[in-house]
């Protein structure tokens, strides 16, 4: 049985759409900037943020809004554009057969930190908002989704990082297959915040030498890579079963082939290239690919020193120098659990356009990632197959496949 | 009948918090039924009107509270002590 891509949506750091995601890829624009605010703040090194574009959740209900911190609100946002591109009418759906999968990396740190100011500052819970919880607690983005939108089936809320549109993507795909589910609505989300910055400047991941010239960081592969930088958004992607996809008359947009999710256990923080390129190999033979198939790999690569010299050597093994890769990262900045889904809708895009997108900023190739076919810059050529990895924190490796219809 | 200042302060938490168009304010409207608040509205009303008043709502039936006029009611009785801010 065959997996369709139906639908897709995105708030990003790029546009507010597909479209405009795409055309800013096509441009080669970078979305870094320096956010102004950190430089004060002590002991952080990176000033450096891809902030969303301007977005309007005022359509939403309110009595969905008093509840949403910016990662649900943009997810509600990407998740209505998805099912309009779908064309599904949650008003008239059968949810007993449907699944809503998505997550974000934590609860809101925007939400957290005004919560615990507030009680530092009254010295106890006075004045607390009584809507608080629901934006922090780790089910906010698939909570407030579906409320926002009336979804009454069934609802996952993965949180794994910079993983978790990925692991949501290959769990709707798992579960259509075993014929439990029609139809899955899988993505993630993660708002802009000092915390995710911090997080990675704390272990010499965020790109620190760049401050003063933002777009030229990222830099994945690159020689003078220092590090990645944070950004925000939230990407969603409806996944349908062949069966319910004819019978309703949608549109097919791309196959989702398959996909792979597995723990690299040896650490938490560096990721080995070998368990790298077994989940690559695994999704392969779930989703019934050769490699030689695969005409396009969408590397995580974002722009550290250790991720992207595994990432590049476990490419190598297993394709050589005979498949394009790219980065998006320079583009977009890394917004964390959106990135998986926003990644595959652009190789999706790379598909159906005919133009693969070069990794932004990538001058010289680094020694230690060398071995593969890197795209320094956009190509125009025509592809079928694409396959997209993801890799966080935790040692959670995925690895998802896309055919064009 | 209510002090203004109480009045214009909680139809303006009305409009601005809860987003009630100013035309379905009336004193006998009610907050369920007309303005569609709901149970988490009351909690959020509670706690600007607690910070509003110095005040803390302390044992309220909530099952009381059922029109606009109830809220300018437990308002004036929490400002009796401490004007609004």
């Amino acid at each position: 049985m065959k997996v369709y891509i139906s639908g897709y949506g995105s708030i990003s750091s790029l546009g507010n759409s597909p479209k405009e995601v795409f055309g800013a890829l096509l441009e080669g624009r970078s979305a870094v900037r320096e956010i102004e605010a950190w430089r004060s703040l002590a002991g952080l090194n990176c000033y450096l943020g891809a902030p969303a574009q301007a977005y309007d959740i005022s359509s939403l209900p309110r009595n969905a809004r008093r509840t949403m911190s910016p990662m649900a609100g943009m997810a509600a946002l990407a998740t209505q554009q998805a099912l309009n591109h779908s064309g599904l009418d949650l008003q008239d759906f059968d949810f007993s057969r449907a699944l809503l999968a998505m997550g974000s990396t934590t609860g809101s740190p925007i939400e957290l930190e005004e919560y615990f100011f507030k009680f530092q500052q009254n010295k106890g819970l006075h004045g607390q908002s009584g809507t608080s919880f629901f934006k922090v607690m780790n089910h906010s983005v698939a909570s407030n989704v579906a409320v926002a939108l009336g979804f009454n089936g069934a609802v996952i809320a993965p949180s794994c990082a910079c993983a978790t549109s990925a692991q949501s993507l290959i769990l709707g795909w798992e579960l259509i297959k075993s014929g439990l589910y029609d139809t899955a609505i899988c993505g993630g989300a993660d708002e802009l915040h000092y915390l995710s910055a911090a997080i990675f400047d704390s272990v010499y991941a965020a790109s620190r030498g760049y401050n003063d010239r933002p777009e030229a960081t990222p830099r994945p592969f690159d020689k003078r890579r220092d590090g990645l930088v944070v950004s925000e958004g939230a990407s969603v992607v409806i996944l349908e079963s062949e069966e319910s996809l004819s019978r309703r008359g949608g549109k097919a947009l791309g196959e989702f082939c398959g996909g792979s999710y597995l723990c690299e256990s040896s650490h938490m923080s560096q990721n080995n290239g070998d368990q790298m390129h077994k989940v690559m190999n695994t999704a392969l033979k779930r989703s019934g690919i050769t490699k030689d198939q695969i005409e396009y790999v969408n590397a995580h690569a974002t722009g550290t020193l250790q991720g992207d010299a595994a990432e590049a050597m476990a490419i190598a093994e297993l394709f050589g120098s005979q498949v394009p890769v790219s980065s998006l990262k320079a583009h977009f900045g890394h917004a964390l659990a959106a990135c998986g889904a926003q990644e595959l809708i652009c190789s999706l895009q790379m598909l159906d356009s005919g133009v693969q997108i070069g990794t932004r900023n990538l001058e010289e190739v680094a020694p230690e990632c060398e071995g593969v076919m890197h795209l320094q810059a956009n190509r125009k050529v025509n592809t079928q197959i694409a396959l997209s990895n993801n890799f966080a924190f935790g040692g959670i490796n995925t690895s998802l496949i896309v055919r064009k219809i | 009948m209510y002090n203004s200042k109480i009045v214009d302060t909680v139809n303006k938490i009305l409009q601005e918090k809860f987003e009630v168009p100013s035309n379905d304010i009336a004193l006998h409207a009610k907050l369920k039924e007309d303005l569609k608040l709901d149970s988490l509205d009351f909690v959020e009303m509670f706690i600007i009107l607690e910070s509003k008043t110095g005040s803390t709502v302390k044992d309220i039936d909530f099952m009381s509270i059922q029109t606009v006029e109830d809220i300018y009611k437990l308002v004036s009785s929490l400002s009796v002590e401490k004007p609004l801010n």
